[in-house]
Formats: structure tokens, C-alpha cells, sequence
């Protein structure tokens, strides 16, 4: 090693007890605000109130019998900005129109509500649900069966 | 020609033109319900107000039922006939059921348009809707009553347009209803256009119920090939499957309209979600194997056997649903390697018709669709216009709602969406038929025409020995001799050999006498005119490949789109030989027997996938656009998975032309996909088409082919009771796309044999009896149905695809009366 290789740290530093000053501000912070009220909550024990309009979780409504109110007619999958809605419709025997299949892609979803504007039955609306959590990824493809009963599943 | 101002612009229209048509020339578009062009006006709907300013006509008038005329000042936009249009909106939408989300006219609806475009939105009125109970219709047509905004479209197309009385009105006032008299089948062949019609989702389409939404539909313009005369359409996927057919508008093919078979029969095209009906994979030796594996195994079959063998050891056999570039590659294929073929026809009769159908047509006696309609006289010769090509029937029809009287001269009981003069003769006599009409309507002996008729006359002289036609054949020919555009419409299925040119003189003959009259050929298939086109005349037919199969000169066979289990007549034999070849390769979009059995298949793509071009009947040349790109079937509740690719799974098939391109070789040298570049230059009129062509008539210019008069292979003497069994088409049940198109499945029906009223008496038997019929192959088991519209001694037996009519084992059979007996 040549002597031009080192660096002499030495060199930059300041008149001895420079330091004391700074951290006497910083402590000063730190205790100015050690007695004050947090501002953070204690998630997921506590939990903030959400907004009226909050969007979260999709949910299928049913009407007074139970069944599904939606027809299938794919306005929602239409609007849809990120097509995160697929839906297919099957006939019953009194010619009424019902999704065969009704998926809602979670993930790509970006909760704009769209999909809630656009029907004509009601039947899809955004819940306040916004915790959810799998292991697998395909996990967040909701059907029929979990999007009629989000809110049991993820508030419980 | 009358000139008028429509919303401050001025123009000029034919005479007889209505306001809103005149306005449509200048890109305004007039709410409507009732008014259709092809339809008329009623003024029913009262939803074309337009004010009048100026000329004979003041105020808020219908634009659909006033002609336009010199002086006219109309608004459109006039504050007086905008408020008239909302209130009639809003009156039609009084009784709807606002059921719009369910309903699959939606976002292709009239009634939506102009409800939004009129300004109704709330509803005032507070009373009761009045409802109704909808009908079954038959497997094509959903009926939902409700939406009925009471435009009269639905009968008026039914009843005067296509000429069939089973739907109509029904009571009056707020019952008006629209239906039939009871649940039943809709009778007519052209239901499906009901669709397209109605304004609202009265009449939805049954085979695509609920499975689509307007929005989510790939459109492209397409082409039906199902029959020769090639109607535009507008082909609809979704989900890597055709979901829906519509007529596109062509003045001069189709109209706005298409049969049902045409319509409904593209499930072909589908695989089958349950079946995988429609194969997707190639297979070596029914092994599903790679596509490359595929086509370069019977690249090496095929090679090794013309090495052996020589390349006429190899033969390229087409059939009649080829598309042009299918026909050009096999024959551009076939020069360059030496291989026999193509072979386009398995019948030699049917080659020698089509052939002089398709080479004595030339562009001075050809006739479209459109000049049909305006014809004064219509001979039918020979063909059965509903069943060999069904949209020519309308065309009939509107000429006969003109007044033109319609002659049918056939051995089968044709009918026809109208009245007409029917003369039932066996085919042989059909040319005498003919030629005593012509000459009598002429008022001329045969002998004071010039000379270009001589040969003509001396055939026809023969033709007429013996004949003494029946008096009501000259008060036809009177008819005739009165009329100025006459049109004979000549099939080739029941027709002799020289009958197609015969028709094609007999039209040149009353052209000399100052008439315009024209022609119209029926063929049998959607690639026929494409195939006598391109047909050499030192290439044998399927029949006689079969010989050269069995005496071992033919060891290697190429079936570009093509199923002999389904054309030739004699199963047996035609088992036999292909068991007798050392390779046989199927290209095909159909699972068919020939597919099953192929030492290698290649499933090649359909129409809808690459696109194709066609040439119908009267030689004009169409291209039907790729509407998708196929793929693996997507399953009932299946969604294609949202990757970014850009393959489709099983999407990457290579249409007929290509895959027989790699497999001769030449996929280096192959032209690009434009018929001037491989449509063979002996062959003129392509050079200017550009590709893709559309709706272009090359010249048709005669070629090399001549007509052998004389080659008839009908014996005139046919003995006293025995009969000839006639094979005949159908409208649904006799076609390959019939067999393969499950949406036409239940509109089938079952085969039926037609012999005439006093054949019946002679063989003891009754209509709905069912009979055996023994031929070489053995017993044909069928029910008769008698008719006294059909020639006596004939047999009319369809070629039913649930009919084992392949026991015939000839093209031409003749039955003696006791092989006939009932059972
Ligand atoms: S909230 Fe928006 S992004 Fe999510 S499914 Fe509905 S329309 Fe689509
Ligand atoms: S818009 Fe409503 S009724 Fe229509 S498919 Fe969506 S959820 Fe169902
Ligand atoms: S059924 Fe359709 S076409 Fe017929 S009158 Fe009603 S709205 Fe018009
Ligand atoms: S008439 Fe022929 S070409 Fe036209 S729609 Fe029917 S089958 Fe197709
Ligand atoms: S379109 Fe003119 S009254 Fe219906």
C-alpha cells in the first residue's frame, strides 16, 4: 500500500466537543414530545373510523328471498376500468337471466365504485372492508359464494 | 330530379325518393322505427316528424311517407318537430318493460337510440303496463312480446317480403300482438331476420341467448359459404368462438337479409365445449402430435411416395367448399410438383355442369341477386331455388310482388315463397321443356334465326323430335314473348350435362330478339365457380381417382377440405381404396369420417379465423374477413386467462392453403395471399383485383372449355316402371355444415322420399308410408311423401345426413319398381 492510498480522517474533523450542542436540540425534541398525546392508533386492535364513502371489498346484495338480485347484464363489466369484473349469465327454466358465474378479480381491482354506479339492479356494492389477506394470489378472485357473504367472511 | 333543402343544405335526389331518405344522402339520420328501406313506409311509429317550411307540404309531416319534391324546405331540428318526436317516445316506451340488462338487443337497439337520442327519460304516466304472453317460436327465435313498440316491421317483412303467413298481427288497439296464431315453428326458412328487423329485442336470437353482450363481440365483415351464392354477413366472436351471424347490407348479393341456414350454421366453427367437437389437434395415425411433426411427417410420406412412385402417385383432392386460395395452392402445388389433381369434383356429370355453367357465363348475360328482383319473367330450370340456394327464392319472391310471372320446370316438387307455373318433367326433358318455350315466346320457327344460333338449333331440333308440349306451356310462352328482362335461373344438381349451357344459349337466343334477358346459375357450393374456373381438363374426377387407387397408379392422397365419406356415393368402395393407399393426409375444419380415418390430419383453420376469398355463382369475387383467431374453447364458465401473449392457446392453426404449401415444400416460394399473384394467369380478369377484393366481377371471359353437346349420359328410353333415384339437397340436413353445425340440429328434418300422386297409385302406396328401397348396397329404409307436383318416375330421395343414401354406390341410379316395397 502506497502512502497516497490513505485517507486521513482525522484531518475533517472539527474542534473537540463540537458534538454536545446538536444532541442536546435533538434530545430536546425527543423529550418536548415524549409527554404528548400519540397520534398513531394501536392497528389492528384498534381500528380508524372510515369515511361515509369509503370503498372497499365488493358484495353481492340478494333481495327478500334471498337470491341474488343481480341479472348478469354486465354493466358492471363494462365499466369496469381495470376489467376486473367476468361474468357469465345462464337462462332458468322461466327464461330469467342469472350469472352462471360472477367473479370479481380483487387485485386489480382499484376500488373506483364504477361497477356500484353502473348497476341497474343494486345488486354489486362496495362494503368497508378493507383488510383482507390470503396466501395465494388466485385467493383474490371472489365468486359468487364469497361475494355474497364478504362482509360475514372478512369481519368476523 | 327534385331538389330540396334539408336543415339548411341543399340537394338533389332521384325522383321518388322520400324525405328521410334524401336526408340519409346528406349523413342525417332521421328517428325511425317503421320505415325500412327494403320494407317501405307505413307510417305507423310517427317517430320521422320533420317540419316542412316551404313547398306543397307545411308543418310537422312523417318524413318516411312524403316524397321529396321541388321547393321543399324541411328542419329537422325544428323546435316544434324535436318536442313531437319526445312525446312519441315517450308514448311508445308507455308499456315497456325497461328491461334493457337482460335483454340481448340491447346496445344494438333502435328503441334505445332513439329513446336517448329523443330525450324521454322519466316516465309520467302512472297506470299499469299491459303485458303479454310470449310464444314459442322454434329453435331459432326468442319471442318476449313485452318490448313490442307496434312498428309492423315483423309482418310486413313475414307476410310481403319473404312471403309466409304463419306470423302476424293480432287484435287491435293496446292488444295489437305479434305472434302466431298458436306456439309452433316459424314455416319460413328467412326467420332469423326477424332479428335484424324488429327495432326492439322482440325477436332475439335464440342460439346466442344470454351468452354475449353486443359490447363484448369482435365484428368483422364476413362471407356465408354455405351455398354459391355468397351473402355478406357480419360475423360476431366472443370467447374464441363465433357467437353470432347478421346480414350485412350488399345491394346487389344478398339485400339485408340471409336464410337461416346461413344464419344459424357457423357452430361448425365452435369447438364444443363438452365434445371438442371441432378438432383442434393434428395427429399422426390418430396420435395427437406437434403441428411441425404433423405437417413435416406427411411431407416425408408424400415425398417418399412420388420418389417411388413418381409424382403422379400423389393426387390433391378439394371439394366444393374450398376457397379460392385453397384452389389456386392446390393447383400452383400440383404444376409445380407434378402431383395429379386438383381434383375438385367427385361426380363427372356434376364437373361437365359446372364447368359450362361457370364457362358460358359471361358478363353480358350474368345476373345478380338485385336484377332478379327486377325482372318481368323468371324460368326456374332445373333447381329448387329454397333448398340449393334459399336467398334467391327472395329475390323470386320480389319479383314476383312486382307482377313477374314465375315458370318452374324440375322433377321436384319446388316450391317457392310465391306463385308460380310449375312443370314437373324428368330431367331429361327439361332442355325440351325449355326449348319449346324459348322458340314459342320467340313467335319464330327455329330455322329464321342467324347463323350464331346453328348449333343450338340443330341440338334443339333433336331435342324437340317427339315432343308435344302441354298447352299450358304456351300460355307461358306468351307471357315470355311479352316481357322485356327475363331471367332463367339454371340449377346443376337434377339437370343433364349440357343443360347449364343449353340455358346459357336459350338466354343469347332471346338477347337476339331484342330482350335483355340474363342468367343466374345455381352451384353446388360456395367454392363451385372458383373450382370450374380453375378445373384442367386432363384432371380426372374423384370417381375416377378411385379407379386409379385400386389398379395401384395412385398411392398418396392430399384431402384439402374435403370428406368423400360425406360426396362419394359407395362407402364400401371408398373404404376399400383409401385402405389400398400407402399415406392419405386430411386438411380440414371438420371432425369427419376422412379426418378420423387419415394417416395424418391437420386441422386447418375456418373462414372465420384467416379469412378467404369466394367467388359465388355469378362470379364475384368476395373476401370474408377474420373475425378471431380461434383457439382452444373456452367452457361454460370459463374466462380466457388474462395474460399478456400474443398467442391464443391452439389459436396458431394455418389455413387449408398454407399448411398444403409446407407440406409440397414451398413454403419459401408460396405467392403472397393475393389472387393476381396465384390465380393462374391463364385464367384473366384477376390481374386488377388488389387484395382483399370485394364485390368485384373479374371478366368472365371464356376459356379453352367448350360445351360437348351430345354427352348426355341420360338414357331417353328409360323402361317403363323404374324409376331414377334423384339426389337432391335440402336447406338444413344435407350439407356438411349442416352435419357439423349443432344450431341447426333441431331445425332437421327427417328424410323423406317424394314420388308423384300417380306413382304412388301404380306402387300401391300413401303418403307417410314407409318403404324399403333395395339398391346395390342394400336396403334403404325411408317414408314417402306423395305430391302431385313431383315428376312421374323419378324418386327424390335428399342427401339427408341421417340417411345411408351412400348405399346408391353410382351418382346415377335407376330402381325398378319391385325392388320398391313397403314396410
Ligand atoms: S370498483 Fe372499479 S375497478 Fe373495482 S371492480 Fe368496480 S369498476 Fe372495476
Ligand atoms: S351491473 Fe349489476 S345486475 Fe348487471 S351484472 Fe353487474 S352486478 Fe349484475
Ligand atoms: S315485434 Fe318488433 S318488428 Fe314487430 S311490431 Fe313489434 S317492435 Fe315492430
Ligand atoms: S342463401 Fe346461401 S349464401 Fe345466402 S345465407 Fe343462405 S346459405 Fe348462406
Ligand atoms: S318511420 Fe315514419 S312513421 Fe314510422
Amino acid at each position: 500500500m502506497e502512502k497516497s492510498d490513505i485517507i486521513n480522517v482525522s484531518k475533517n474533523r472539527g474542534e473537540k466537543g463540537n458534538y454536545v450542542k446538536p444532541i442536546l436540540k435533538g434530545l430536546q425534541f425527543t423529550m418536548g414530545n415524549f409527554f404528548k398525546k400519540p397520534v398513531t392508533i394501536q392497528y389492528p386492535d384498534q381500528k380508524t373510523v372510515r369515511s361515509q364513502r369509503w370503498r372497499g371489498l365488493h358484495k353481492l346484495n340478494v333481495d327478500e328471498k334471498g337470491e341474488l338480485k343481480c341479472v348478469a347484464c354486465g354493466l358492471c363489466a363494462a365499466v369496469c376500468p381495470s376489467q376486473a369484473i367476468t361474468i357469465l349469465a345462464r337462462e332458468d327454466e322461466g327464461g330469467t337471466r342469472h350469472p352462471e358465474k360472477f367473479e370479481v378479480n380483487e387485485l386489480r381491482c382499484i376500488f373506483c365504485g364504477f361497477c356500484q354506479d353502473a348497476c341497474p339492479k343494486s345488486a354489486i356494492s362496495l362494503t368497508k372492508i378493507y383488510e383482507y389477506v390470503n396466501y395465494n394470489r388466485e385467493d383474490f378472485v371472489f365468486d359468487i359464494s364469497i361475494l355474497k357473504t364478504t362482509g360475514e367472511k372478512w369481519n368476523s | 330530379m327534385p331538389r330540396l333543402i334539408i336543415d339548411e343544405r341543399e340537394i338533389e335526389v332521384p325522383e321518388g325518393t322520400k324525405v328521410i331518405d334524401a336526408a340519409e344522402m346528406l349523413g342525417i339520420v332521421i328517428p325511425r322505427f317503421c320505415y325500412h328501406e327494403a320494407l317501405g313506409s307505413v307510417g305507423a311509429c310517427r317517430m320521422c316528424a320533420v317540419k316542412f317550411i316551404q313547398g306543397p307540404f307545411k308543418g310537422v309531416q312523417m318524413s318516411c311517407m312524403i316524397e321529396a319534391q321541388d321547393g321543399m324546405v324541411v328542419s329537422t331540428t325544428d323546435q316544434e318537430a324535436v318536442e313531437f318526436r319526445k312525446r312519441v317516445i315517450e308514448l311508445l316506451m308507455k308499456n315497456h318493460p325497461l328491461d334493457c340488462p337482460v335483454c340481448d338487443e340491447g346496445g344494438q337497439c333502435l328503441l334505445q337510440d332513439e329513446t336517448i337520442s329523443g330525450g324521454h327519460a322519466m316516465r309520467r304516466f302512472p297506470g299499469p303496463k299491459r303485458t303479454y304472453r310470449d310464444q314459442y317460436l322454434g329453435p331459432f327465435i326468442k319471442h318476449e312480446m313485452n318490448r313490442c313498440i307496434h312498428c309492423y316491421r315483423c309482418s310486413r317483412f313475414y307476410q310481403e317480403f319473404a312471403g309466409y303467413r304463419d306470423l302476424g298481427p293480432m287484435q287491435i288497439g293496446d292488444r295489437l300482438y305479434f305472434g302466431r296464431f298458436s306456439d309452433g315453428c316459424l314455416e319460413s326458412p328467412f326467420s332469423g331476420n326477424l332479428v335484424d328487423i324488429c327495432p326492439t329485442g322482440v325477436y332475439t336470437d335464440k342460439t346466442a341467448r344470454f351468452k354475449l353482450r353486443r359490447w363484448d363481440l369482435q365484428r368483422a365483415p364476413g362471407l356465408c359459404n354455405q351455398c354459391s351464392l355468397g351473402c355478406n354477413t357480419v360475423a360476431n366472436a366472443h370467447y374464441r368462438g363465433v357467437m353470432r351471424m347478421e346480414a350485412r347490407f350488399n345491394r346487389d348479393v344478398n339485400g339485408y337479409f340471409l336464410c337461416d341456414a346461413g344464419r344459424f350454421g357457423f357452430s361448425y366453427a365452435n369447438g364444443d365445449p363438452g365434445l371438442w367437437r371441432r378438432p383442434l389437434f393434428p395427429k399422426i395415425a390418430g396420435e395427437v402430435a406437434g403441428a411441425a411433426d404433423a405437417l413435416s411427417a406427411a411431407r416425408k410420406a408424400l415425398d417418399d411416395i412420388a420418389a417411388k412412385n413418381g409424382p403422379g402417385a400423389v393426387a390433391v383432392v378439394g371439394s366444393q367448399r374450398n376457397s379460392l386460395e385453397t384452389q389456386s395452392m392446390m393447383n400452383l402445388v400440383c404444376e409445380t410438383r407434378g402431383w395429379l389433381g386438383p381434383v375438385f369434383f367427385f361426380d363427372p356429370a356434376m364437373r361437365l355442369k359446372t364447368l359450362s355453367a361457370v364457362h358460358e357465363l359471361d358478363g353480358e348475360i350474368a345476373v345478380s341477386m338485385k336484377q332478379i328482383e327486377n325482372a318481368d319473367f323468371i324460368l326456374v330450370v332445373g333447381a329448387d331455388p329454397l333448398n340449393e340456394a334459399p336467398m334467391s327464392a327472395m329475390a323470386i319472391r320480389q319479383a314476383a310482388r312486382k307482377k313477374a310471372p314465375v315458370v318452374t320446370i324440375d322433377p321436384r316438387p319446388v316450391s317457392l315463397p310465391c306463385d308460380s307455373q310449375h312443370f314437373a318433367v324428368l330431367p331429361k326433358d327439361i332442355e325440351s321443356y325449355l326449348g319449346a318455350l324459348i322458340l314459342k315466346a320467340m313467335g319464330k320457327d327455329a330455322a329464321s334465326l342467324g347463323s350464331e344460333s346453328e348449333n343450338f338449333r340443330a341440338y334443339l331440333g333433336s331435342q324437340l323430335e317427339n315432343f308435344n308440349p302441354p298447352e299450358s306451356l304456351d300460355q307461358c310462352a306468351r307471357l315470355l314473348a311479352a316481357s322485356s328482362k327475363p331471367v332463367i335461373i339454371c340449377g346443376t344438381d337434377v339437370t343433364m350435362e349440357t343443360t347449364p349451357a343449353f340455358a346459357a344459349d336459350c338466354v343469347r337466343l332471346l338477347n337476339l330478339c331484342e330482350k335483355q334477358a340474363g342468367l343466374f346459375n345455381l352451384l353446388p357450393g360456395a367454392g363451385s365457380f372458383g373450382a370450374g374456373l380453375l378445373s384442367r381438363t386432363e384432371v380426372p374426377t374423384f370417381a375416377d381417382l378411385v379407379e386409379y387407387i385400386e389398379n395401384g397408379r395412385v398411392r398418396g392422397l392430399v384431402f384439402a377440405e374435403s370428406d368423400p365419406f360425406h360426396c362419394y356415393p359407395d362407402r364400401a368402395r371408398l373404404e376399400s381404396a383409401l385402405s389400398k393407399l400407402d399415406f392419405f393426409l386430411a386438411l380440414d375444419y371438420f371432425p369427419s369420417e376422412t379426418a378420423r380415418r387419415a394417416s395424418v390430419f391437420y386441422p386447418a383453420s375456418t373462414i372465420f379465423e384467416t379469412g378467404a376469398t369466394f367467388l359465388n355463382q355469378e362470379g364475384r369475387a368476395q373476401f370474408a374477413s377474420p373475425v378471431h383467431c380461434g383457439g382452444e374453447p373456452i367452457r361454460p364458465g370459463e374466462h380466457p386467462p388474462r395474460v399478456y401473449s400474443g398467442l391464443v392457446p391452439g389459436g396458431d392453426h394455418l389455413p387449408a392453403w398454407k399448411a398444403l404449401a409446407s407440406i409440397a415444400g414451398m413454403e419459401e416460394t408460396c405467392p403472397d395471399i393475393a389472387p393476381e399473384k396465384f390465380v393462374p394467369p391463364s385464367i384473366p380478369g384477376f390481374e386488377a383485383l388488389g387484395y382483399p377484393v370485394d364485390g368485384q366481377r373479374p371478366a368472365l371471359a371464356k376459356s379453352g372449355f367448350k360445351t360437348q353437346w351430345g354427352l348426355n349420359t341420360f338414357d331417353k328410353s328409360q323402361a317403363p316402371l323404374t324409376f331414377e333415384l334423384l339426389m337432391v339437397e335440402w336447406i338444413f340436413g344435407t350439407s356438411e355444415f349442416s352435419a357439423w353445425s349443432d344450431s341447426l340440429a333441431p331445425a332437421v328434418l327427417p328424410p323423406l322420399m317424394s314420388i308423384s300422386a300417380k306413382d304412388a297409385v301404380r306402387l300401391g302406396l300413401a303418403d307417410k308410408d314407409k318403404v324399403s328401397v333395395e339398391l346395390a348396397g342394400g336396403e334403404l329404409e325411408i317414408v314417402v311423401s306423395v305430391s302431385d307436383r313431383t315428376a312421374e318416375s323419378v324418386l327424390i330421395v335428399p342427401r339427408h345426413n341421417g340417411l345411408e343414401w351412400q348405399k346408391s354406390h353410382d351418382f346415377r341410379v335407376f330402381v325398378s319398381s319391385e325392388k320398391i316395397r313397403k314396410i
